[in-house]
């Protein structure tokens, strides 16, 4: 655990938040896609082999570098690792089901996690906040706008595949504010040039 | 007076239309065996899929397989064997890794309007694909690139403001009627259409009159001089 952030050197001009699982919830909602994806594979195979839920990790991950990040490539991954380990003796309406599970994902209302309205709002009247979440630009831009507008974001920055590729202004004086660190700051690092 | 030159990126910059038509044709192999529908049948059931989810899955190659996998089970009457599913899936796939090719003259074409305007990228579809798109394709001289969700008058309101420029001040070249010219004029902007031998249907603008404000052009080569002739008119 990270008990205290390196004081910046010079004020912090800018103050980032990351969308997903920081501002609104989003890996219920995959987990919810995962359990019911394994309720389907359960008329096949034994569920409760933790191997199966690790394959479909496996067919997301290697998928990742073609797929991007998101509920399409989610699905697209469900698709696949549901016809590779039932040997392809799944059917093509259990394959629906699973393009079923990619729509209520894609569907779900945007809820924003229990605080991060007044949050926003109080660090808002001191530093410029902006908005900046990876994923499907699709998927991503209706919650980004639903936040903006319920949140109070002075600004949403667009949404983002790769942090490094979209630079914009001085990254100088930003400060990341999520609660895995790790994650965020290589993110941030790019945008200041320093990774 | 043009400040700033806007280039779209599938069909415009790089080739795309006909790897989607390739598609749609192994599409139709694969489920030819299964019933007797013609390629038009097949067609419009797989763009009605396709329309009916672009409300959520939006542009791009992967709504584009997963619609493929629900029209494919749709058609066959939920007969489609699992190992057919995955080979539209793997089709997909190739789709998504295929190497850029950039148009004929293309890249002479931005780094000669580049010498007399801003030229920046606007593209739509989905935002991995395209970044990587954009990352292959080795031009250098765009001074922004945006990739959007959706291309209409409001997205161009948006990103004219953030240019800092009046609709009158930007010209954009593309070959989507649709997407890429009538919201850029719908605003008072200029277009330079390059139509592209292959286009979906889903962009096709039948009977547009750009009123004055498009230039029409058979190749990349042409663009500079279509600007001339804009800027003459601006």
């Amino acid at each position: 655990m990270m008990t205290s952030l390196p004081t910046p050197q010079g004020a912090i001009g800018l103050v980032g938040f990351d969308g997903d699982d920081t501002l609104w919830k989003s890996e219920d909602f995959y987990r919810k896609a995962e359990q019911d994806y394994l309720d389907i594979l359960s008329r096949y195979i034994d569920v409760h082999d933790t191997q199966t839920a690790r394959h479909l990790l496996e067919v997301q991950q290697r998928n990742l570098s073609v797929f991007g990040y998101g509920v399409k490539g989610m699905t697209l991954s469900m698709v696949e690792a549901a016809i590779e380990i039932t040997n392809q003796t799944i059917t093509a309406r259990d394959l629906q089901q699973m393009l079923d599970i990619g729509h209520d994902t894609l569907r779900h209302p945007v809820e924003l996690i229990d605080g991060v309205r007044e949050s926003v709002t109080e660090i808002a009247r001191d530093y410029p906040v902006v908005l900046i979440t990876k994923g499907d630009l699709f998927h991503q831009e209706p919650q980004a706008y639903f936040c903006r507008v319920r949140a109070n974001f002075r600004k949403a920055l667009k949404t983002i595949g790769s942090v490094s590729s979209r630079r914009r202004g001085s990254g100088s004086a930003c400060g990341p504010v999520r609660p895995d660190v790790a994650h965020s700051c290589p993110g941030f690092a790019a945008i200041m040039g320093a990774a | 007076m043009i400040q700033i030159v806007g280039f779209d990126g599938d069909d415009t910059l790089w080739r795309s239309q006909e790897f989607y038509d390739q598609a749609q044709l192994d599409f139709e192999a694969i489920i030819a065996r299964y019933i007797d529908l013609d390629s038009t049948g097949l067609r419009a059931t797989l763009l009605a899929t396709e329309r009916g989810n672009l409300a959520q899955y939006g542009y791009g190659v992967k709504g584009m397989i997963l619609s493929m996998v629900e029209a494919a089970i749709d058609l066959t009457g939920g007969r489609i064997e699992a190992r057919d599913v995955r080979t539209i899936m793997d089709m997909g796939k190739d789709l998504l890794v295929h190497p850029v090719e950039l148009l004929p003259g293309i890249a002479e074409a931005v780094e000669q309007v580049a010498q007399r305007f801003r030229v920046v990228l606007i593209t739509k579809g989905d935002l991995f694909h395209q970044e990587r798109k954009v990352a292959l394709c080795g031009l250098t001289a765009f001074q922004r690139i945006e990739i959007v969700s959706e291309k209409d008058a409001g997205t161009y309101r948006r990103l004219l403001k953030e240019f800092e420029v009046q609709p009158h001040e930007f010209t954009m070249v593309g070959n989507s009627l649709k997407s890429d010219i009538a919201p850029v004029v719908e605003l008072g902007g200029w277009g330079v259409y390059m139509p592209y031998h292959a286009t979906w249907e889903h962009e096709l603008l039948p009977e547009y009159d750009g009123g004055g404000r498009v230039v029409e052009v058979d190749g990349a080569d042409k663009i500079s001089e279509a600007l001339d002739k804009m800027a003459q008119g601006a």
